[in-house]
């Protein structure tokens, strides 16, 4: 609670929270152009995301006759809870004053109430497109936020805490073990991580075509402005998953104090943390076919179940 | 709450002010409900302050997207029924679900019973079997008077003979 007040703190959660934005477009860049690399295509500049999001910003914004309000308002209640959720998970250094006012629960709920307004704005229109990416989405959800949520519960058994710093101190402190609950709850974080942010073989955030969709499904009305908040979300969701993974479960790295070059550490480390995940997701992505809709519920519940046996594993192994 | 269910309270529920939530010490989990509204209204202002300015700020109605078909109205709407579908499929297990389609007549007719499983296996047993007792147990409230005089001073007499 001491350092809630300490306006270092407060300067370093506001410059990462600003961060995060800023780098969200390069890692799905990042991604893209790997994955075009592994295709034998020479695929877009890393600043393809930001000339895009610059195109949208520029363009008129078109809403159909149809929309409510709750469309119009979607878009910026998503992404700043979108953001909201990205500022609480450390990034380049721990102890800041925001992983006190949100713990990894709160986390959670964030990205519950943006994922509760996209599925509310997909149906507002009333086209059979959004409603029908809306219900997509929150099956998938229902299905992806037990397994999420126990596998966090399986990290905050072992270290006591959901506060993420101390979780990440927790791990810091015991060194590098191997720890098979862990292990668990990573692979789970993993595939619910691939879920959330629409990724092959979920879903593929490169298509428009309308039978294999779920996000693009229910932002197919957004246009202009909106549609960059939209894309901006969804970029924002998949850092705020990728930093959660490299820092929780591999935090080497990550700055425990608030020096400078301690910082730059920490930011070179979590630069190199999400490259390599990035080229992680680019293999997996390219190495696999995007699934049937009826057969997510089976690749989801075999997250829960990782995550399950990483609880199992923690209590019977390490527990005592 | 807690007091009442299990006899001892959360002890720092409140312990850093009314503004924060930490039911087991600040170290171990926190939830300041005032700064994370104050933060996503911030987000907002940020970003719609960014968004809404000049040029950048026009909006225009038009129609919403048909595939350029003819124009969407009620009757094509995703209902309620359609966005349950997957999940009937994937919690089938769970529910008794009797789908069909009579499409014989002029008219097409589609059909949907939906029951819960659980309720049949668990919950009816025990719900046929207290009004089955219960049924039994009307017989000797036959509404008359002197009927009940009597249990109740048969009732006495057991109760005296027990104490004695």
């Amino acid at each position: 609670m001491d350092n809630f007040l300490s306006p270092v703190g407060w300067l370093l959660a506001l410059l990462q929270a600003l961060l995060f934005a800023a780098m969200a477009p390069l890692l799905a860049a990042w991604i893209k152009r790997v994955k075009c690399r592994l295709q034998s295509r020479r695929g877009p500049s890393l600043l393809q995301p930001y000339r895009d999001l610059r195109k949208l910003y520029y363009k008129e914004t078109l809403v159909a006759e149809t929309a409510s309000p709750i469309f119009r308002l979607a878009p910026y209640i998503i992404f700043a809870a979108t953001w909201m959720a990205a500022a609480v998970i450390p990034m380049i250094a721990m102890q800041l004053p925001t992983a006190v006012v949100a713990d990894v629960i709160v986390l959670v709920g964030f990205l519950a109430l943006a994922r509760f307004f996209l599925a509310l704005a997909g149906m507002d229109i009333g086209t059979a497109f959004g409603g029908m990416g809306a219900s997509r989405e929150v099956l998938v959800s229902s299905l992806a936020e037990p397994a999420m949520l126990m596998a966090i519960f399986t990290l905050t058994m072992s270290a006591q805490s959901t506060n993420l710093s101390s979780v990440i101190d927790y791990v810091l402190s015991y060194g590098l073990v191997l720890r098979p609950s862990f292990m668990f709850a990573m692979v789970a974080v993993m595939l619910v991580a691939i879920a959330e942010t629409g990724r092959i073989p979920v879903d593929n955030p490169d298509t428009h075509l309308e039978l294999t969709m779920i996000h693009e499904a229910m932002i197919l009305e957004y246009s202009g402005r909106h549609l960059a908040l939209m894309e901006g979300a969804a970029q924002l969701k998949l850092m705020a998953y990728f930093v959660l993974i490299a820092n929780v479960f591999l935090p080497w790295g990550i700055a425990t104090e608030f020096t400078p070059q301690a910082l730059l550490l920490g930011l070179l480390a979590i630069g190199a943390k999400l490259a390599l995940l990035g080229i992680l997701l680019a293999v997996a992505e390219t190495a696999l076919a995007k699934m049937r809709v009826f057969r997510i519920p089976q690749y989801l519940n075999l997250a829960f179940l990782l995550a399950l046996l990483g609880m199992l594993s923690n209590v019977i192994l390490e527990m005592g | 709450m807690p007091k009442q269910l299990i006899g001892q309270g959360l002890p720092s529920l409140t312990a850093e002010g009314w503004a924060w939530l930490t039911p087991v010490s600040a170290d171990v989990a926190s939830y300041g409900a005032p700064v994370v509204v104050l933060g996503i209204g911030a987000a907002w202002l940020i970003v719609s302050l960014l968004l809404k300015r000049g040029e950048a700020g026009r909006l225009r109605r038009c129609e919403a997207w048909d595939c350029g078909f003819s124009a969407p109205d009620s009757r094509m709407q995703y209902t309620a029924t359609a966005f349950a579908m997957p999940f009937r499929r994937v919690f089938g297990l769970l529910f008794h679900i009797v789908e069909r389609v009579d499409d014989s007549g002029k008219l097409a007719r589609y059909e949907l019973h939906i029951s819960d499983r659980l309720w049949g296996l668990l919950y009816r047993p025990v719900a046929d079997l207290v009004m089955a007792s219960a049924r039994r147990v009307t017989v000797i409230q036959s509404g008359r008077l002197r009927a009940y005089l009597a249990w109740s001073f048969a009732t006495l007499l057991v109760l005296l003979w027990i104490i004695s």
